[in-house]
């Protein structure tokens, strides 16, 4: 046993000074700030761009292990995680509960024992969580303490007030150290632990560091069990059983007593909810893979020349009016007991059409130019990129806008690259909440060079249910859309396969039409 | 020998300092990165460069030089190392590296400003011949301090060493001798305040561990750290 003058004498502040980097962060020599701090859930933290790190610095082994895990997001999380965040990918909560739980496998992996990694709140947090029937953070909290000795007791706490959880909970944590497991033995892919950046360029501040790909890839599917609501599913004790006895088998899930399920816990009659996640739907959805997952161009806006007025406007329209110079609607003089019989003129919603103008729409230039007559007043826009292009080069271009249009349509470029920012940046042009935003698109959309990936497509997705984004994946039936609009008729909404089988692929769930 | 672009900033701007033929120059920064050592040995060094330590109890004797009694009975003269360096081969003055100017009391500190004035008004009469002596071209002066600050140094000596580079890294050349595993740590520890490794610790670590392993070289060097030492080793090599 270390007496306390021991203590005294031992420097155990840990040395971030150390550490290799290969994002540009950490490489020149320089101090960190060390401050002592308790060793409790949430006070600990690490700023790499800063070289700031609070750590518990007294000589138990739990403090050991926390410095370890500190000193691995030191040596592995980005230095800054707002680019990640921008990406849109998954959500912040998931991120930083998924890197908890990649820090930690490599703290597991570097020789620590991070079986002793628990705080005594597990617990209690398992119950409040349990209790308030958040489904959603007791996901992302099983994700955060995967791997570590708090995760039987935040399952205890569970238990007191959904049992059904429990299992589900449990599972999720092992498919979690799975696939880190699976990364970790497969040559091809891009180590756990790399912080190469994704361009070569080095700048903490803004690139994307390699290995973080795979915290994202476990948040986003983290993100999907944890939406709210999934069918439910009777509860089949025994397929639980044989599923876990199969991991089992091949060495990879020890499946850990799950014995207190019936010791004394978990006898509430609260206990007998339905577990929000069915077992199908949880053994249903992956994380996406490093070779599946893709990213998106840079989005670079230029706005030709909008030489030719275009008159009228999307949704634009007349409307009685008792004040005015041509008495159109006469017949109102006797019917209306206000005598609106003169018109006036009411501004549409404007709107805005993206048109994606990529080699697998095969648009032509005349295509486009009957899309930007359809739709008079909208914002007009096409998008379409390829691998080769270089930083800076315009691949978004603004063909209508403010009344006015372009007679000069860009040529395509071959490739998609861009679809989600270029949505993204749609959605931003919208004039009103409520104006339409029309999607003109085979819903193919790829990254610069890559093929179609599910994690890129659900992106768009979900942008399209957030903002009411309308699909038509023809000049026709676009046309015939924007005509509805402008005629304020009702629109039905239609999602491309590609979409479509994504969808349901990714969630068990069809899109709406 | 490293080429220029991959040498780390503060060596390359050292380097382009000397080679534009900058003859005053500062170097500050932590110890053990090889400040002394480059001012000895970068650079136009062929006319000889000559070193001064210095310290609150050294004299003039060190710097411009002094009697000795001689095997005669008389007493001979010696030259200093500044006066060494002002001479240099006879044909180019040589190069005086000062280390600590700051430590010097106050007499000495006054005849190195003297010494290292400009050409034009640097000036001084030998004792034992009665010569008026002045540096010969070349004559360049690299000073070395530990304080991090240079606003603490007296401004006289600011105004004749109007070039300040902070070196916070070592030579690369001189981490060639260290085994290749620690040679990226020695860099990254050397500017690390007061939780500093210096790079002199290192090739004892090296040195050590190679027989006794590193557990155990760990303990002997780094003392209260070596627990630290080993789980940021642990960390970084995951």
């Amino acid at each position: 046993m270390t007496t306390i003058m021991e203590m005294k004498r031992k420097d155990l502040r840990p040395l971030p000074e150390l550490i290799r980097r290969k994002d540009g962060a950490n490489d020149e020599p320089a101090e960190w700030d060390i401050h002592p701090c308790a060793a409790e859930r949430g006070a600990p933290m690490t700023a790499v761009i800063p070289r700031i790190m609070n750590v518990p610095i007294q000589d138990f082994e739990l403090d050991r292990v926390i410095r370890a895990h500190e000193m691995m997001h030191a040596k592995v999380s980005p230095g800054n995680r707002q680019p990640w965040i921008d990406r849109g990918i998954a959500t912040d909560r998931a991120m930083i509960v998924a890197e908890e739980a990649r820090v930690n496998f490599l703290v597991a992996k570097a020789g620590f024992d991070v079986d002793i990694l628990e705080d005594g709140t597990e617990m209690n947090a398992g119950e409040r969580i349990s209790q308030r029937g958040d489904w959603a953070e007791a996901v992302y909290f099983v994700a955060a303490i995967s791997g570590t000795g708090g995760l039987n007791k935040y399952l205890v706490g569970i238990r007191r007030h959904r049992p059904a959880w429990s299992p589900r909970l449990r599972r999720i944590s092992q498919l979690i150290q799975k696939e880190f497991r699976r990364i970790d033995r497969t040559r091809y892919e891009t180590p756990l632990s790399s912080t190469k950046t994704a361009s070569g360029r080095l700048d903490p501040e803004k690139e994307l560091v390699e290995g973080y790909f795979h915290t994202e890839s476990i948040a986003e599917w983290l993100d999907r069990l944890a939406e709210e609501p999934h069918e439910d599913e009777p509860e089949d004790e025994q397929d639980e059983e044989s599923a876990d006895s199969n991991d089992s088998e091949d060495g990879e899930d020890k499946v850990e007593d799950d014995d207190e399920e019936g010791g004394g816990v978990g006898n509430e009659k609260e206990g007998d909810h339905d577990c929000p996640l069915s077992k199908q739907d949880l053994e249903s959805q992956q994380p996406v893979r490093k070779d599946e997952a893709g990213s998106w161009a840079q989005l670079n806006v230029k706005e030709q020349n909008l030489t030719r007025h275009v008159p009228g406007g999307l949704g634009k329209k007349r409307i009685a009016s008792n004040m005015g110079r041509n008495p159109r609607r006469i017949g109102r003089m006797f019917t209306d007991p206000q005598k609106r019989i003169f018109d006036r003129k009411v501004k549409g919603n404007g709107g805005v059409v993206l048109i994606d103008y990529s080699g697998s729409m095969s648009l032509s230039e005349k295509d486009v130019l009957d899309i930007m007559d359809a739709a008079p007043g909208c914002t007009v826009a096409c998008y379409t990129t390829n691998s080769h292009d270089k930083d800076g080069r315009a691949n978004l271009w603004v063909l209508g806008a403010r009344g006015r249009m372009t007679t000069n349509i860009p040529r395509s470029r071959g490739g998609n690259g861009v679809d989600h920012p270029a949505l993204v940046w749609a959605v931003q042009q919208k004039q009103r909440r409520n104006a339409p935003l029309v999607w003109v698109t085979d819903g193919g959309v790829v990254g610069p060079g890559q093929g179609y990936r599910d994690q890129l497509a659900m992106q768009c997705i979900k942008t399209c249910l957030k903002s009411n984004v309308v699909i038509r994946d023809n000049v026709e039936k676009a046309v015939e859309l924007l005509n509805a609009i402008a005629a304020q008729k009702p629109i039905k909404k239609w999602w491309p396969l590609y979409f479509r089988t994504t969808y349901k692929r990714q969630t068990g769930h069809k899109l709406e039409v | 020998m490293n080429t220029n672009e991959n040498l780390p900033q503060c060596w390359q701007d050292f380097e382009q300092v000397v080679q534009a033929g900058i003859d005053r120059v500062i170097l500050f920064g932590p110890p053990g990165t090889g400040k002394t050592y480059a001012g000895l040995n970068m650079g136009d060094i062929d006319a000889g460069s000559w070193r001064l330590v210095c310290t609150e109890d050294m004299t003039n004797f060190d710097v411009t030089g002094g009697f000795l009694p001689g095997q005669d009975g008389s007493f001979d003269w010696h030259d200093g190392a500044a006066v060494k360096a002002w001479r240099g081969n006879g044909l180019r003055g040589g190069r005086l590296v000062v280390d600590e100017i700051d430590k010097a009391g106050g007499d000495v500190f006054a005849t190195l400003l003297a010494m290292t004035d400009t050409v034009d008004s640097a000036k001084w009469e030998n004792p034992a011949n009665g010569r008026i002596e002045t540096p010969k071209d070349g004559f360049s002066v690299i000073m070395t301090t530990n304080i991090e600050n240079m606003e603490e140094l007296p401004s006289a000596l600011k105004d004749r060493f109007p070039c300040a580079i902070r070196i916070n890294e070592p030579h690369p050349d001189a981490l060639t001798n260290l085994p290749g595993n620690i040679r990226e740590y020695a860099r990254k520890m050397a500017d690390a305040g007061e939780r500093r490794i210096s790079l002199r610790q290192f090739y004892a670590y090296g040195q050590l561990a190679r027989t006794c392993g590193d557990e155990r070289a760990a303990q002997l060097i780094f003392g209260d750290r070596a627990e630290a030492f080993l789980d940021a080793v642990k960390v970084d090599r995951v």
